[in-house]
């Protein structure tokens, strides 16, 4: 069912993702300020980059769809949301549980937090208008509008902790000055993003191979309650 | 250091069960599909 390649590719995964968990818990060095529980960072932020990447993919299917089309960019864009949007809730789960003990409260309205709260919503109704409409060229072309159009809450996320200065600490990595971590955490960092997003690529490969099977059975249950229908459109 | 440990395994129930729900899918258009295919061989 799944090819030799993809099999590799998601073992690659596990193994990639089972030595960032080591780099995390035991390489990387405790943080002098707030202890253990900024090991949250690690997969809190790869988790978000992934997501970043899962809907910028939705973005370009929805491009490539609108222009071409194209049924396989719309496949694409179709589980690449659904991958983003799981990576956004695994962002925003890990977040609250790391703002407890730093902040003291789970959730409050800061402006990454909400602008991310948002993003989640959006691609949540990207699925929703995927689920309601009517299946077909309708729901495509409704799907990759809120796709491109979703897609500008991205930078907003990206770049709120910039624009305005609330509780959320602002950019690390791409500080003025290179990035303000030491190198083991770097490093530590470095491979637990490499690994979520070959996780991201194998969760979308497999996903888009369970969307072409749904597909097939759905050309198959249609021909075998109306074979004259699925005739006459052979014949035309 | 709860926290920590409740979020590494908040991340592995979401994204274990989105595996899992995968699998689910599979198994349940593979047995929809062999299910089709029966019944076109025997029309």
């Amino acid at each position: 069912m799944f090819s030799s390649r993809l099999q590799l590719a998601a073992a690659g995964s596990v193994l990639a993702l089972l030595a960032a968990g080591a780099m995390a818990f035991l390489y990387a060095p405790k943080d002098a300020l707030q202890g253990d529980v900024q090991r949250i960072f690690y997969f809190h932020v790869s988790a978000a980059i992934a997501a970043y990447a899962a809907f910028a993919v939705v973005l370009v299917g929805g491009v490539v769809y609108l222009w071409r089309e194209s049924a396989v960019a719309d496949r694409v864009a179709r589980c690449a949301a659904e991958i983003g949007l799981l990576m956004t809730t695994v962002c925003l789960v890990m977040g609250m549980l790391w703002a407890k003990p730093i902040w003291g409260v789970f959730w409050t309205w800061d402006a990454r937090l909400t602008s991310t709260l948002v993003l989640w919503m959006i691609y949540a109704g990207y699925l929703l208008v995927r689920r309601v409409a009517e299946p077909g060229r309708q729901a495509a072309r409704l799907a990759a509008v809120v796709g491109i159009v979703g897609f500008v809450d991205v930078p907003v996320v990206h770049f709120s902790v910039t624009w305005w200065r609330t509780l959320h600490p602002g950019p690390v990595l791409s500080a003025a000055g290179g990035p303000q971590l030491p190198p083991e955490m770097l490093y530590a960092f470095g491979v637990t993003v490499v690994s979520v997003l070959a996780l991201t690529f194998v969760l979308l490969a497999v996903r888009y191979r369970v969307e072409l099977l749904f597909e097939a059975a759905a050309a198959l249950r249609a021909d075998a309650f109306e074979p004259r229908r699925t005739a006459a459109l052979v014949a035309e | 250091v709860i926290y920590l440990y409740i979020a590494y395994a908040a991340a592995v129930v979401l994204i274990g069960g989105y595996v899992l729900y995968l699998i689910a899918q599979v198994r349940s258009v593979r047995s929809e599909l062999e299910e089709l295919e029966r019944r076109f061989r025997t029309r």
